[in-house]
């Protein structure tokens, strides 16, 4: 097991939290894909809900291989560390949020345009025959506490974290939650003879989430190609980033200076001027001292060479 | 979210009796017109299956107050009007493999069909129809039981 020697001190214990909560989200989500399995039955709508069950895993999957290479010292082939995997794992994430909004409104808007009623049937329990939507509904309601108790746990660790994959992570347990929601709404709907309920209300929700992960995929293309770094959850720029360039700035007017996202971590490049001075990573930092530790790295591009 | 969850399930509870309904109302027509349209696979209802087929035909008879009125015909022919709501059930046999297997819903079986082949014979409703569909599974059950 790698130490936590390489994560900055103050989020030290955020990030060993963050893996714990990630280890129960993947031993949870488990057990709510077999509880769905074993009531799927003939309804589409919780065949959708168990593949999006299964694309949760996505997110603190990639969460904890991430969080176990930026813990990895830089090695002779990798100069730089592993930071970047970080900004790997998140595209991934995000491409896994946006699939399950995709899938769920392709599958909705077929049952609609199909017009497709769904059978669902007969259980023998207990030597009772019950209807197995009350069953479904029971595995519905177990598969939305999970993700609800821990996408609000994960939020306040990825701000302070400066965490995009934790954030998506709790953007993909806010779409499990809302989805299971829709999925008992469209359980009863079909009880009630409303064949359209669930297609409908899952739309409706698809769409939310169709928009936060073509949101995260363009904030993880943007660190990918060195963009600007951008605000947690956000397509605008960093405050933090943006007050950095403007303290550099202040003392190198005559340069220009750029900064890129690595994961966490911001590092800046003032081009076209010799450093002239030592200088002070936390010092430097114009947010608040507790978040200093995301300005990585500060270099300097010689005016011949920028 | 928390007041629409609480409603649903408040909703669910007042309604275990009342659930499911059928959205085309298949069971509840029969019941008030008392009348059951079944439509029978040519190569179904006969041989072994045909003392099946006639019991889980009485039950259900007996469970609705409604008599069954028989139409034979090709299964292509009498499934496409089970699909349109022209017909309440056929009995017969569908592969699994067939298209229609996910057109409409394929019940419990009731007995084997005739050699070489020995297919299912089962009830065949039409999908979504669930009020109906639980009640045809309960009295294929019971007609399953009674035979053994």
């Amino acid at each position: 097991m790698s130490s936590f020697a390489t994560v900055p001190a103050p989020i030290r214990k955020d990030m060993k939290r963050a893996i714990r909560l990630e280890w129960w989200n993947i031993g949870l989500t488990l057990s709510i894909i077999l509880v769905m399995g074993l009531v799927l039955g003939n309804s589409q709508t919780m065949k959708t809900a168990w593949i999006e069950d299964t694309l949760g895993l996505v997110p603190p999957a990639v969460f904890l291989l991430s969080a176990h290479f930026e813990r990895k010292r830089p090695t002779r082939d990798y100069r730089f560390g592993f930071h970047r995997v970080h900004s790997l794992s998140f595209l991934i994430a995000a491409v896994a949020l946006a699939t399950v909004g995709a899938s769920l409104l392709w599958d909705s808007a077929t049952t609609l345009v199909r017009r497709e009623h769904a059978t669902v049937g007969t259980i023998h329990l207990f030597g009772h025959g019950f209807w197995l939507g009350w069953l479904m509904i029971a595995a519905q309601v177990y598969s939305i506490v999970p993700p609800l108790v821990i996408g609000r746990l994960e939020l306040p660790l990825a701000t302070r974290m400066q965490d995009e994959v934790l954030f998506t992570d709790a953007k993909m347990n806010k779409a499990n939650w809302q989805t299971g929601a829709a999925g008992i709404a469209g359980i009863i709907g079909l009880g009630l003879g409303w064949w359209w309920a669930d297609a409908a209300a899952a739309a409706f929700i698809s769409v939310g989430i169709i928009s936060d992960g073509w949101k995260a995929m363009r904030i993880a293309i943007a660190e990918l190609i060195d963009g600007t770094p951008r605000e947690l959850g956000s397509t605008r720029p960093d405050p933090e980033a943006k007050r950095l360039v403007g303290k550099l700035q202040k003392q190198y007017p005559d340069a220009e200076i750029r900064l890129r996202e690595t994961g966490r971590y911001i590092h800046a490049e003032v081009c076209g001027v010799e450093p002239d001075r030592r200088q002070d990573l936390e010092a430097l930092w114009p947010g608040e001292p507790e978040r200093s530790w995301r300005l990585a790295q500060l270099s300097f591009v010689p005016p011949d060479q920028s | 979210m928390k007041r629409l969850l609480l409603g649903c399930l408040g909703l669910s509870l007042a309604g275990c009796d009342s659930l499911p309904r059928d959205p085309d109302h298949t069971l509840e027509r029969v019941r008030s017109e008392k009348l059951i349209r079944v439509g029978v696979i040519a190569d179904g209802g006969e041989g072994p299956g045909l003392g099946a087929a006639s019991a889980f035909l009485g039950r259900v008879a007996r469970a609705t107050g409604a008599r069954p009125a028989l139409r034979r015909g090709a299964s292509e022919a009498l499934l496409l009007d089970l699909e349109a709501g022209k017909l309440d059930l056929v009995l017969g046999t569908v592969s699994p493999d067939s298209p229609w297997a996910a057109e409409v819903a394929i019940l419990h079986p009731l007995a084997e069909s005739a050699a070489p082949q020995h297919l299912l014979v089962s009830p065949i409703a039409r999908n979504g129809e669930n009020r109906w569909i639980m009640l045809l599974e309960r009295e294929a059950d019971s007609a399953a039981a009674g035979e053994a």
